[in-house]
């Protein structure tokens, strides 16, 4: 008889848990959402956050989803602002998985921990690769490390998450290069076109038309699997040493999780699972990835869960590393 | 060179009412977010790109087009109403503008402002046109040694723009570099001048260097005499001794007939006209440089070419129509970039690169081959909103001016409220008010004494150009770079600007002006 | 009492000499073009105080 009642008790706590999550997604009726996205309007990161914005409002019935622009300090204003907020499931925001960088180095004005945002969920991968100008004298990676004379690499500015990467590859497979920061956006590109530089790391997402124009190609592929970046040389194949693996793997945490999406560290779990929720089935949604193949942007996510797992791994390096990171980005 | 393109796709335009619409109610939005102060035409783009999701690539880029293609001249509105310029480029036509508007040209000056925005735009939109060849193995043979010498170039208008007061212009220029060296150092990425404040990495914004310069110091000095117009207090003297209080000095009532006076200008001026657009748009055209310097280019070249420099930014109706030309011919000139490189030609560009981009439009080398139609039909479509904005404003006119005249002192307060607001809603913090107010009140005393505020401006944007270019042209040509074959032709105008400027100095007439310190 | 014009070149002075000492406590690379532009607007603010020091009270300018 017991044994009937526990059973009924446990059929309706169960019935009631899985009715309860679905109901979640109702809490925010009427309620206005921020999400701050951490680069001025216009670009990639607007453009991504936007477009999430919109199918999160879609998937959390009766809400408001409003994006707030928060740019300044590469990502960190806008980072430090989502920390800060009251943790109540109504500032969420997007910043720059390099971030991981600065808080490993201990960059001054970092006010955040990774460790402890409230993940929401990720939206692409960041594969970093390694583009060379098709008109310079180097055709494939091997080249590139042989060179005797310095290669002339653009990199965006000195402590961005482009410049650390361009850093990192050099140190990690002792290549011969002359890194010139401040080319932002596609001037580095640009510069490639007027012979004044040879190649340039960046993410594989942001180099592809010009490589499909025919002014570039990618000769290593820093992260990714077989599948990002078909018949491209993969790093991990040319690193040899302990440092170079340690900073390798690095590199890699970081481009699997692109396009985060995270709120205040404490927010209540209901809250917080059902803004999860809402995120994966956004990030699921027939029109969303209709409009994002319209945009030309690559969609690839992971629930918070994951996301959590990823950044709380890639936070967790060895001290031999973080001082390899620091010497590679001084600048 | 295309010409059937270009036929077929104007006939396009003007034969579809949906895009005609459309460009039609584009030029009112565009003119209302440039004349605002603050809000600007970047925030408008960013909100009507929303709408623009669902339209199919010709008509969402033509509108967005059109709408940005009157931005800046509206901004001219409150520049020359009241002072207070509706973004970077308008504050050169504050400098006339306003002066105009305190002698009571009010009309004259918007008459010649829409006059020479428009054909300036018209002049840069034809000008990218026929260019369209040729241009491309240019703006590759532009490298950073070139842009570095350009902002030296434009550096040097500091110097002509000063007049008289040249020790006082260059220490207000030198001040406007030494704050664009605010931020992260670009090629060691240290922090300078910064204080500790994060905010302040990326630097200091224009839109905070022109609101300090010439929007606070309107309001402070309207709380502190009571009265619109401020005179400083050497010239405040010399009315006192006149028989015309300064107050009832200005009329700014303006009627149809002081617009065409304006208008009748810009065609008197039109050689000037053609040069400040092909100047501009040539600018305009070189991604990075354009935008702010171009329109600043223009308004230096102006002054330097005319027989009466000194009567610049006392109300020199030819200061109006240079500043303008050239702040609306740029435009046209950016889009090739945009459009054929993915580099935004300026910064409201780089907004619509994003809009293109999302459109479904690919900027690069195919633009000129498979889209040569998308590339005419938006430089059509920003010759047609500038046609249009002329006509409406032109029309508008009086009750334009009755804006100002009205309560030119109780708008300012209310401009301001909103220019601070669009300036918190664009960048997010709430320190730069702070810091607008405290270099506002540094900009008030400025005003007050008689310093020139304008080359600070110059001083901001340029400053920041030449360091990170310098930086990299240092990276990539090594020590050597100015001598480069392009570099030495820009030193050679440099050294003439300077030698030109000096000469001008001497000329006897210079002893016989009178003196208004 | 103070004339506005004299704070006003005051003002200038105080802020080069505190930019110009500032950009000394930066690295050789960051300093460098700080002390380009720095130097001389200390320079031409020293100058363009004195100047204002010397002059007398603000000059009766002819009525046209």
């Amino acid at each position: 008889m017991l044994k009937h009642l526990f059973a009924t008790v446990m059929g309706v706590g169960l019935v009631w848990s899985v009715s309860a999550s679905a109901a979640d997604l109702n809490q925010f009726r009427g309620k206005t959402i921020t999400y701050i996205v951490s680069t001025g309007p216009g670009g990639g990161y607007d453009t991504y956050g936007r477009l999430i914005a919109r199918y999160l409002q879609k998937h959390l019935p009766g809400s408001r989803v409003v994006v707030r622009n928060v740019p300044g300090a590469g990502h960190i204003v806008g980072a430090n602002t989502i920390y800060a907020a009251k943790p109540d499931g109504l500032t969420i925001g997007m910043f720059n998985t390099g971030l991981i960088y600065d808080q490993l180095i201990k960059r001054d004005g970092v006010l955040f921990d990774l460790s402890k945002f409230s993940w929401i969920g990720k939206a692409a991968d960041d594969t970093r690769a390694l583009m060379v100008s098709k008109t310079s004298p180097y055709k494939t990676i091997d080249d590139i490390i042989k060179a005797k004379a310095p290669i002339k690499f653009a990199a965006a500015g000195v402590g961005s998450a482009a410049y650390n990467d361009s850093k990192i590859l050099a140190d990690a497979l002792h290549l011969n290069v002359q890194i010139i920061p401040g080319f932002t956006g596609n001037e580095g590109e640009m510069s490639m076109l007027r012979n004044e530089v040879m190649a340039e790391v960046g993410t594989a997402e942001s180099m592809e038309q010009f490589v499909k124009q025919g002014h570039g190609f990618f000769a290593l592929a820093l992260s990714g699997d077989a599948k990002s970046l078909p018949g491209v040389p993969r790093a991990r194949d040319y690193v040899k040493d302990e440092h170079g693996k340690r900073l390798l793997t690095l590199v890699e945490a970081l481009s699997e999780i692109g396009r985060l999406t995270a709120g205040p560290p404490g927010i209540p779990a209901p809250v917080l699972a059902a803004e999860r929720e809402a995120l994966d089935a956004a990030m699921k949604d027939p029109d969303l990835l209709a409009e994002a193949k319209k945009l030309d942007l690559d969609i690839d996510p992971s629930s918070g869960a994951q996301v959590e797992l990823r950044i709380k791994a890639a936070l967790n390096q060895p001290p031999e590393t973080v001082a390899a990171l620091k010497s590679a980005a001084g600048g | 060179m295309h010409l059937d393109v270009a036929v077929s796709t104007l006939f396009g335009l003007l034969t579809t009412p949906r895009l005609l619409f459309l460009m039609i109610i584009a030029v009112p939005m565009g003119v209302f977010f440039g004349s605002t102060p603050g809000l600007g035409g970047k925030l408008g783009l960013v909100l009507l790109i929303p709408f623009v999701y669902n339209m199919d690539q010709l008509t969402g880029a033509v509108f967005l087009c059109a709408m940005h293609a009157v931005v800046h001249t509206g901004g001219s509105i409150p520049s020359i109403l009241i002072g207070v310029p509706g973004d970077g480029p308008a504050a050169a036509t504050a400098l006339d503008g306003f002066a105009m508007t305190k002698k009571g040209e009010a009309g004259r000056a918007l008459g010649a402002s829409f006059g020479a925005s428009s054909i300036g735009g018209l002049l840069g939109a034809m000008f990218l046109g026929l260019s369209l060849p040729i241009l491309e193995p240019i703006i590759l043979n532009f490298s950073p040694a070139e842009f570095f010498l350009l902002a030296i170039l434009g550096i040097t208008f500091i110097a002509t723009l000063s007049g008289d007061a040249f020790i006082k212009g260059m220490i207000v220029g030198l001040f406007g570099l030494m704050c664009a060296f605010i931020g992260l150092d670009p090629s060691t990425g240290a922090p300078r001048f910064t204080f500790g404040q994060i905010w302040l990495w990326d630097g200091l914004s224009v839109i905070v260097a022109v609101l300090s310069m010439f929007a606070v110091p309107e309001m402070i000095s309207l709380g502190v005499r009571g009265r619109a117009f401020d005179v400083s207090a050497e010239t405040a003297a010399r009315l006192e001794g006149a028989t015309v209080p300064a107050e009832t000095a200005v009329s700014p009532k303006v009627t149809y007939a002081q617009i065409f006076h304006g208008v009748r200008d810009v065609f008197q001026h039109k050689w000037l006209v053609f040069r400040c657009s092909l100047l501009v748009a040539a600018i305009g055209v070189i991604p990075g440089l354009g935008g702010d310097a171009a329109a600043w280019m223009a308004y230096g070249h102006t002054v330097q070419s005319s027989k009466h420099p000194e009567r610049f930014g006392k109300g020199e109706v030819v200061g109006v129509i240079g500043a303008e030309t050239g702040s609306c011919a740029k435009e046209a000139g950016s889009l090739l970039p945009t459009l054929f490189f993915g580099v935004p030609g300026s910064s409201g560009m780089a907004i619509m690169l994003g809009a293109f981009l999302m459109l479904g439009i690919q900027p690069g080398p195919t633009m000129l081959t498979e889209h040569i139609d998308i590339v005419w039909s938006l430089i059509w479509a920003l010759v047609i909103a500038n046609i249009i904005c002329v006509i409406m404003l032109i029309a508008a006119g009086p009750w334009i001016g009755k804006l100002s005249s009205m309560k030119a002192s109780f708008l300012i307060p209310y401009v301001l409220v909103f220019a601070l607001l669009g300036c918190y809603l664009y960048g997010g913090n709430w320190q730069n008010l702070v810091l607008i107010l405290g270099m506002g009140s540094l900009g008030y005393l400025f005003k007050r004494h008689d310093w020139p505020r304008a080359p600070f401006i110059i001083g901001v944007i340029l400053g920041k150009i030449a360091e990170d270019s310098l930086q990299k042209a240092i990276g990539i040509f090594g020590a050597g770079f100015f001598l480069r074959p392009i570099s030495l032709v820009l030193i050679a105008m440099i050294i003439a600007s300077v030698a030109f400027y000096m000469w001008r100095q001497r000329r006897p007439n210079k002893a016989s002006m009178p003196s208004h310190a | 009492m103070l004339e506005g014009r004299i704070l006003v070149s005051g003002i200038m002075l105080v802020v080069f000499t505190l930019l110009v000492g500032l950009s000394f406590t930066y690295a050789p690379d960051a300093r460098f073009l700080p002390l380009v532009i720095g130097i001389p607007g200390l320079l031409l603010s020293a100058i363009q105080f004195v100047s204002e020091l010397r002059t007398k009270a603000p000059p009766t300018v002819t009525v046209e």
